[in-house]
């Protein structure tokens, strides 16, 4: 939208404008020029020329007006929760401005909105002028006006930044109301517009749940999922030596079972092959994990006594037309789809990492993961000693530090607790440690665990109000705790991790 | 040089001579609310009934403000039990159920809530004899679908006519658990055993 200015157009050979309909050239305030170094002509076909005055009244007539409303859908046909204020919504969520426009605003026109926090001091404006900047930041979004249903409307698209929250904790006091009231001006014709009659009020976050994501940073924020016997199921990123990121598909269980050695049957059931991932530091340090196709992978010598581990790497081609490459450990094959849901049949697997699945490495060909893989996985720890005994040493005034170590090693033995299976994590929520945590488990279907995963259950009620309702298969346990918010000083839950109840 | 090392078992008897002040959070009493029957959710035996007994607890968490978060457990014969699927939360006064006592807050906990287990069964007998005794106008045909109900009588009556049902109920001890998670970070666990 320009404010005003020149156009100058300069055009060096012919110069045609063609209307289908009318052709109006305006000058509001100045003069009309044709001017032409040989002759102007005006032709009139079917009724020939008209000289007279023109109506300036019939342009001022046209019908600008805004009409508005807050809905949570795009499209406009829901509505918001409402209190005596009017709307209302969280932080978190997404709601959409509604403004259907006069037909006399052309479909395309784009204007500029501006978002307010409307204060109000007793009525009193100016004690308390509104607010233009949300976390320091002005929010400004474009509308274009679009068709909908013949009418002309323009939808602006408004994230509820969880950054706002201090905005709202600053609403609090005298004439304060824990909320913000949103409202939008902008600018059309030489006028200015606000839509403060249609107050949108924000509240905090009503999220209660949240998932802990077993990475750090990474672009996937999935919880640690672990099979009944606590093998962990997880993503494979494959990083070549030069650093450069291979990305590629594959649902990978791994354990640390001991094996045990068979003299008579040529088979190796052992620890063979040991490297540890510093997660912190994200760098391949030793970890431990079984080998099942163990031909591959060693050489035998004569007179065993001593194994040695060749990681061999597959190089298999890919089929042509297929977009997603999946090693079947368990099944031993490869499988090409062009389609996830093609391919993962064994495996229970929850849709969401079905979308979440990257597509085939760049060199056009399969690898299966290198020694370099970063997984989401902590490393055992050892607990050298432990337990109340620990106490008898220290002197009272020791103690709060003993409690912070305490606390310390207790998450650490959860983490090993959980690679021990299901049925040790049943045990151990129960100790005194878990209880004054909340530890808690919950099962859940197929169906709720993909819906938690995807955000849309934002609280332990919803989750068992589902349950109540549907009594679904429970093929999940999830394991959840309390984590305290210092800034709110209350406390939500989190979704630690997640256990598969059949073994696969 | 011998080291001096507080032991530590002398810190805790201090500190409890000290704190006497008991604080109650939530005290069992013999609820009136009505002993019922109904059916099973995946029945096994489809002869058997489910037998609804209410134990209920007075809470007094409103109290406490520097309450934040609140958990029940709820462990019944040595077994941590399942809400919803083993039984669900009611509250005291409106008897609608509390699906999630973790999402409250002060000062909107409820003043009482009562357990409803939704496992316990019943042999078709015994339901059959229940029914005489309390409701004789109707019968176990009346239960079809899993929202049926037949109410018997307040759990404070049943109490005295069946001392042996109780008794059983006593055998293996049943505890109710609340992790309270407190201002500043602050926990702390409360357990009472269930006395039925």
């Amino acid at each position: 939208m320009s404010k005003g200015g020149e156009i100058t157009r300069v055009i060096l050979g012919e110069s045609i404008w063609t209307s289908k309909g009318d052709m109006n050239i305006v000058a509001t305030n100045g003069d009309v020029c044709f001017s032409a170094n040989k002759k102007v002509n005006f032709y009139g076909v079917e009724e020939g020329v008209h000289i007279g005055d023109y109506d300036f009244k019939e342009e001022e007539n046209k019908e600008i007006a805004f009409s508005g409303w807050w809905s949570p859908d795009y499209e406009g046909t829901q509505n918001l929760e409402h209190d005596d204020r009017g709307s209302k919504s969280f932080l978190e969520k997404t709601v959409y401005y509604q403004l259907t426009v006069s037909t006399d605003i052309p479909l395309g026109t784009s204007i500029q909105f501006k978002l307010w926090d409307y204060d109000t001091g007793l009525f009193l404006d100016w004690l308390n002028p509104d607010d233009d900047k949300l976390a320091g930041k002005e929010v400004i979004k474009t509308g274009i006006v679009r068709d909908v249903n013949g009418k002309h409307r323009i939808t602006i698209e408004l994230f509820l930044n969880p950054n706002w929250d201090n905005d709202i904790r600053k609403d609090k006091g005298a004439f304060k109301d824990g909320c913000v009231d949103f409202y939008w001006t902008w600018r059309y014709n030489n006028a200015n517009w606000t839509s403060q009659t249609n107050l949108l009020s924000v509240y905090p976050s009503n999220v209660k749940l949240r998932i802990k994501p077993a990475f750090e940073g990474g672009a996937y924020s999935l919880p640690e999922i672990y099979s009944r016997k606590g093998y962990i199921i997880a993503f494979a990123i494959d990083r070549l030596p030069n650093g450069e990121i291979q990305k590629f598909v594959s649902i990978k269980i791994r354990s640390t079972t001991t094996f045990h050695f068979e003299s008579d049957v040529q088979k190796f059931k052992k620890e063979i092959y040991s490297e540890t991932i510093n997660i912190k530091k994200n760098t391949v340090e030793a970890l431990s994990y079984e080998v099942e196709e163990i031909s591959h992978f060693f050489r035998i010598k004569e007179n065993i006594t001593n194994v040695f581990v060749d990681e061999k790497l597959i190089e298999v081609p890919v089929t042509k037309g297929s977009s997603i490459a999946v090693f079947n450990k368990i099944k031993k094959t490869i499988n090409f789809g062009k389609t996830a849901a093609d391919i993962f049949t064994y495996h229970q697997v929850l849709d969401e990492i079905r979308n979440m699945m990257p597509e085939i490495s760049s060199n056009g060909k399969f690898n299966t993961p290198s020694v370099s893989t970063v997984l989401s996985f902590i490393p055992g720890y050892q607990i050298a000693a432990f337990g109340v005994f620990l106490f008898e040493w220290m002197a009272q005034g020791l103690l709060a530090e003993a409690d912070q170590n305490f606390q310390e090693q207790m998450w650490i033995t959860w983490q090993n607790t959980k690679a021990k299976g299901l049925d040790s994590v049943m045990s151990f929520i129960e100790n005194s440690w878990a209880t004054n945590n909340r530890f808690d488990k919950i099962l859940v279907s197929r169906e709720t665990l993909n819906a938690v995963l995807k955000g849309k259950f934002r609280s332990i009620e919803e989750i068992r109000i589902k349950r109540f309702e549907n009594i679904d298969p429970l093929t999940h346990t999830i394991i959840t705790y309390r984590i305290e918010d210092k800034e709110l000083d209350t406390y939500y839950d989190l979704v630690d991790c997640i256990f598969m109840n059949e073994e696969i | 040089m011998k080291k001096k090392i507080t032991p530590i078992y002398l810190f805790f008897i201090l500190n409890s001579l000290i704190s006497c002040n008991q604080k109650t959070y939530f005290k069992e009493v013999v609820s009136e609310k009505n002993v019922t029957l109904f059916k099973p959710e995946f029945s096994k035996t489809s002869e058997d009934l489910i037998i609804s007994i209410p134990v209920e607890f007075n809470l007094y968490l409103n109290n406490f403000p520097e309450i934040k978060d609140v958990g029940i457990y709820y462990k019944k014969n040595g077994k941590r039990c399942e809400q919803i699927d083993d039984f669900v939360l009611r509250d005291g006064k409106t008897n609608k159920i509390i699906f999630a006592i973790e999402d409250l807050e002060s000062p909107n906990y409820p003043e009482s809530i009562y357990i409803v287990d939704r496992k316990m069964t019943i042999p078709k007998e015994k339901a059959q004899e229940m029914i005489k005794r309390y409701n004789i106008t109707t019968s176990l045909k009346n239960i079809k679908s899993k929202n049926d109900t037949i109410k018997l009588v307040s759990y404070l009556k049943f109490k005295k006519d069946y001392p042996d049902f109780i008794n059983e109920l006593r055998k293996v001890p049943d505890s109710l658990v609340l992790s309270l998670g407190l201002s500043k970070g602050k926990s702390k666990v409360v357990k009472a055993k269930i006395n039925w």
